[in-house]
């Protein structure tokens, strides 16, 4: 369970201190407030845990986030200058704290620091980008491997998860989230040959052929069959809501909170004020829900957090209905 | 003008009247008496040019709560529905009333109220439908109320918008 995440001279952060909840964290706030760039650290620093990896935090980050240099994500400011971030993180069964910094400069000197970081096997942990990649499978892992393409790693690891095999024996709460996701998207997702596709009554229809939407129904379909998603994972996705219609809104978000009732711990960005609403209307009060706000105070990004939606402040979303409100106003009050 | 009701302070300086419409003491020139009939908006000011009617729905945080969560309440509908259907009469009990006071001034209707932004776009919507605002029947020369004068606001909407044009509002409670 990820506990918190400080970040000092690192990418849009000049200093930042957060805490998360152990079930779902929706993070809101404006572009450019860094709520990707968060998600992507710290599910960088989960990539990495477990005794046999050797991989570093750097490499990982550097894949993750694709900057010309490493030292490109310090904080920009004029001359040289430095930056870091830590992910801290708890289990369940101990209270033994274990966290992982790296420290970066701008000439790109890179310097990790672990406690305890790496003493627990590899957890499961699944980002979803914002772009499809279902559709674009066939073929695309043994072109990342052999060449050297501009896709952000968690492109890659997104497909290796949806390959997965499905899992034996699978729960009850498991095969009643999947029949949720059958009825959402009407059908259920099948592999062949590296190609998806929706199996229905009608027959098999290829993903390129199928509304972005229900795509990202058909890779929550795949991630809840195999396993990926289960107790002690983490889940980052990186807005939901992208190309789906609010309709499936329901559907994504009741899955969600399943998901974190099983024990999976969620972050969630979104700009989408039926998503929000969606969460408020379905928590219940043992739901873990934590509503984080990102935004910019002096040309630096600080975050509020609050467990009551109607609370969030500032809240970009709701300022940018309060704009079509005023305006709305303003044209008719004109001839007063 | 000032005036203080229901958890509000309104400071029109341009209005010619400014009352609490359900004037309870008898002595009071805007007592009407027929409240024991009749559903009346909570505030009325006069302008030269128009007349503002201000409904106050300010609801505290549980309410709130089991408004958003679309829950019924005693007729069974959402209580969503319960409020709008009530504002609905609320406006139209007023309109009989202005009515045989002989006041034709245009109509600006306000619900202030503690919604989001959203939620005061959503309400207003649907409370236009109800009015009816911005329509009138086959045989009517006018509409009640045009749908561009019907508002549904929160004190900062309130601030941002209305403060310049009829007067100031703040919350005293």
């Amino acid at each position: 369970m990820i506990t918190k995440f400080k970040a000092h001279g690192f990418t849009v952060f000049s200093d930042i201190d957060m805490s998360f909840s152990p079930g779902v964290n929706v993070i809101v706030g404006e572009n450019g407030t860094g709520k990707t760039h968060l998600m992507k650290a710290v599910y960088s620093a989960c990539s990495i845990i477990g005794k046999n990896l050797d991989r570093t935090l750097a490499q990982k980050v550097n894949a993750v986030f694709m900057p010309d240099s490493i030292g490109r994500l310090v904080h920009r400011t004029k001359g040289r200058s430095s930056g870091e971030f830590t992910v801290y993180r708890k289990k369940e069964e101990d209270e033994k704290e274990r966290s992982i910094t790296l420290s970066l400069t701008t000439l790109g000197k890179a310097e990790q620091k672990s406690v305890n970081w790496h003493e627990d096997t590899n957890p499961e942990v699944t980002f979803i980008p914002v772009k499809d990649m279902l559709a674009n499978a066939p073929g695309f892992r043994s072109l990342f491997s052999s060449k050297v393409l501009p896709y952000e790693e968690i492109y890659l690891d997104i497909l290796d998860k949806a390959f997965m095999p499905v899992s034996r024996g699978l729960s009850k709460e498991r095969e009643k989230l999947l029949k949720h996701l059958q009825i959402a998207m009407d059908g259920k997702v099948v592999n062949k040959d590296e190609k998806f596709y929706l199996k229905n009554k009608t027959g098999n229809l290829e993903f390129p052929l199928l509304a972005e939407g229900y795509r990202k129904l058909g890779l929550l379909y795949l991630l809840i069959q195999n396993e990926s998603l289960i107790k002690g994972s983490v889940l980052f996705w990186d807005e939901p809501e992208a190309n789906l219609n609010p309709k499936l809104s329901s559907a994504v978000v009741n899955i969600l909170l399943e998901l974190q009732r099983m024990g999976v711990q969620i972050f969630i960005t979104t700009h989408d004020y039926v998503l929000l609403k969606e969460f408020d209307l379905a928590t219940t009060p043992s739901d873990n829900v934590l509503y984080h706000t990102l935004y910019k105070e002096n040309d630096a990004v600080k975050c509020a957090s609050t467990s009551v939606m109607s609370e969030m402040s500032p809240n970009a979303i709701d300022d940018t209905f309060a704009r079509l409100l005023d305006t709305e106003i303003q044209k008719g009050l004109s001839d007063l | 003008m000032k005036l203080v009701t229901d958890g509000y302070e309104f400071d029109f300086a341009h209005a010619v009247a400014l009352y609490k419409f359900d004037e309870p003491d008898k002595s009071n020139a805007h007592y009407h008496g027929l409240s024991y009939c009749m559903k009346a908006v909570d505030v009325i000011a006069e302008f030269p040019n128009f007349q503002l009617w201000i409904e106050i729905k300010d609801y505290p945080q549980l309410r709130l709560e089991q408004i958003r969560k679309g829950e019924k309440g005693r007729s069974g509908k959402t209580i969503v529905r319960e409020i709008q259907e009530t504002l609905k009469l609320k406006f139209r009990d007023t309109f009989l009333y202005r009515y045989g006071e002989g006041c034709n001034k245009k109509i600006v209707y306000v619900c202030l109220t503690n919604f989001n932004n959203k939620e005061c776009e959503d309400f207003c919507k649907q409370l236009k439908k109800e009015i009816p605002a911005g329509k009138k029947g086959p045989r009517w020369s006018s509409e009640l109320v045009a749908s561009e004068h019907c508002f549904v606001v929160d004190i900062h909407a309130w601030k941002r918008n209305f403060d310049s044009i009829f007067g100031t509002c703040k919350r005293i409670q």
